[in-house]
């Protein structure tokens, strides 16, 4: 009876309370060690940040045998609908971690969707050539004069 | 005039009839039906039609089942997208996550009043220590590219920068090339004033100020803090969402606000602002389009 009064009343007071602040320590320690964006996750860091996820930029590299090529995704998404989702890429931006990224990767690689890094991928393994694809997120910085970018983590090497 | 201001209040007072906390989660599902409106995601409607429902069949407000129900809709919602929502979508869960215990429980005033206050000073506790850990507001650098890049803070950036709107969208089409290009590796320098850096390190402290007195005064057992409370809310909010306007978030500390209040006249302004805040809140960012557009040409 008294343990079924403490939880009623711990329900009333303190669990919502207490939801908030677990899921905003869960949000902190995400951005400082998982590479979250600070406007999301629940830890009341909108406005205090300027790396938010839609300035955050995705870089694509295919390294072949020959040389390094560079691919823009939000223009492939553009071009070849289908091949990333929207929300597909916009989580990878706000939470790149080496899964999301090696993921997003291997979807690219499949060749399930027509798409120029699949395509080049293909023509490189034709010809004996293996080739790798690198992804790296990067976040936007300023200090009061120069817009620049600064990486979140080292890069991701993938190969289907 | 006056007269206006009377039968403003008569209404006010009017909408005020106890049950209270039946108001409060009237306009609790009024919020829930229209925030998020403009990001649209199919996951969302099951709860607007709830919402829809329980507003068009009064008998819904306050059964139990229909705020468990809206209960889980949120928090699946907030599960499935939660690296995408912001604050004021968590906040929204956790609102209705209590108004589900308020109409469970017997005492379902308390219950809302209760939490209102943790609720908010937690957040705006959260908020004032995010705006120390990023380390961007402390040098005002946040501010700052904000006023620089952020179209919706245009205004501050002619007021307080002296910035001019061509000037304004350049920066902007600088970051959106370099965005799109993908360029990681070439810095771009962006067009400002010393004018702008310094009024973004006054706001950026003013803004934690304010936050953090919101902050400590719904938290802390200091007495004449804790009654200046209210003050503080509606101060933060006149002097930050008539700037940067966000009704969702703006709405929801109006509600919150408006049910932990003991004074039946500090609860009416509450109600008041939450009201009209439609007409308020966009109103200094209309004036000045105005002026930029029609009168300056």
């Amino acid at each position: 009876m008294i343990l079924k009064q403490s939880l009623l009343k711990f329900l009333k007071i303190g669990a919502i309370p207490l939801l908030l602040t677990t899921v905003a320590l869960r949000q902190i320690a995400l951005v400082h060690f998982a590479g979250l964006s600070p406007w999301h996750g629940g830890g009341f860091g909108m406005f205090a940040s300027i790396d938010r996820d839609e300035r955050r930029v995705v870089t694509t590299q295919l390294v072949d045998c020959a040389q390094t090529w560079d691919f823009v995704l939000p223009k492939i998404m553009a071009d070849s609908p289908g091949v990333i989702r929207d929300e597909t890429y916009t989580h990878v931006s706000t939470f790149p971690t080496e899964f999301e990224l090696r993921r997003l990767g291997q979807g690219l690689l499949s060749g399930e969707t027509e798409n120029p890094i699949a395509e080049l991928y293909g023509t490189n393994r034709d010809k004996s050539c293996d080739s790798e694809l690198r992804l790296q997120s990067w976040r936007l910085v300023y200090d009061g004069d120069s817009i620049a970018y600064e990486p979140i983590a080292e890069p991701v090497e993938v190969q289907p | 005039m006056m007269p206006l201001i009377k039968q403003w209040n008569a209404w006010l007072t009017n909408l005020m009839q106890p049950p209270i906390y039946l108001l409060v989660l009237r306009l609790t599902t009024i919020l829930l039906l229209l925030h998020g409106i403009d990001h649209w995601v199919w996951t969302m409607l099951p709860e607007k039609v709830l919402a829809l429902a329980m507003l068009v069949y009064s008998p819904l407000i306050r059964n139990r089942w229909s705020w468990l129900g809206m209960s889980l809709c949120l928090v699946v919602n907030n599960l499935w997208h939660w690296s995408r929502l912001v604050n004021h979508e968590y906040l929204y869960t956790y609102w209705v996550l209590v108004c589900a215990i308020a109409v469970w429980s017997r005492t379902p005033k308390q219950v809302l009043r209760w939490n209102a206050r943790w609720l908010i000073g937690l957040c705006f506790l959260f908020a004032t220590l995010w705006k120390f850990l990023g380390g961007e507001y402390l040098d005002g650098s946040f501010l700052h590219l904000t006023f620089l890049l952020d179209s919706r803070l245009a205004m501050g950036a002619v007021l307080f920068g002296g910035l001019d709107l061509a000037t304004l969208a350049d920066n902007r089409q600088i970051f959106e090339t370099m965005q799109a290009s993908a360029a990681v590796l070439d810095p771009q320098q962006l067009a400002t004033t010393p004018r702008m850096a310094v009024a973004s390190v006054v706001l950026s402290y003013w803004t934690i100020l304010i936050e953090g007195l919101v902050s400590a005064s719904f938290l802390l057992p200091i007495r004449w803090l804790y009654q200046k409370r209210d003050w503080l809310l509606f101060l933060f909010v006149l002097t930050t969402y008539t700037v940067i306007p966000v009704l969702g978030f703006g709405a929801l500390l109006m509600v919150m606000g408006f049910i932990q209040s003991k004074s039946n006249s500090v609860a009416r302004l509450y109600l008041g602002l939450l009201i009209s805040m439609p007409l308020w809140m966009p109103l200094p960012q209309g004036l000045f389009w105005v002026i930029q557009n029609i009168i300056l040409g």
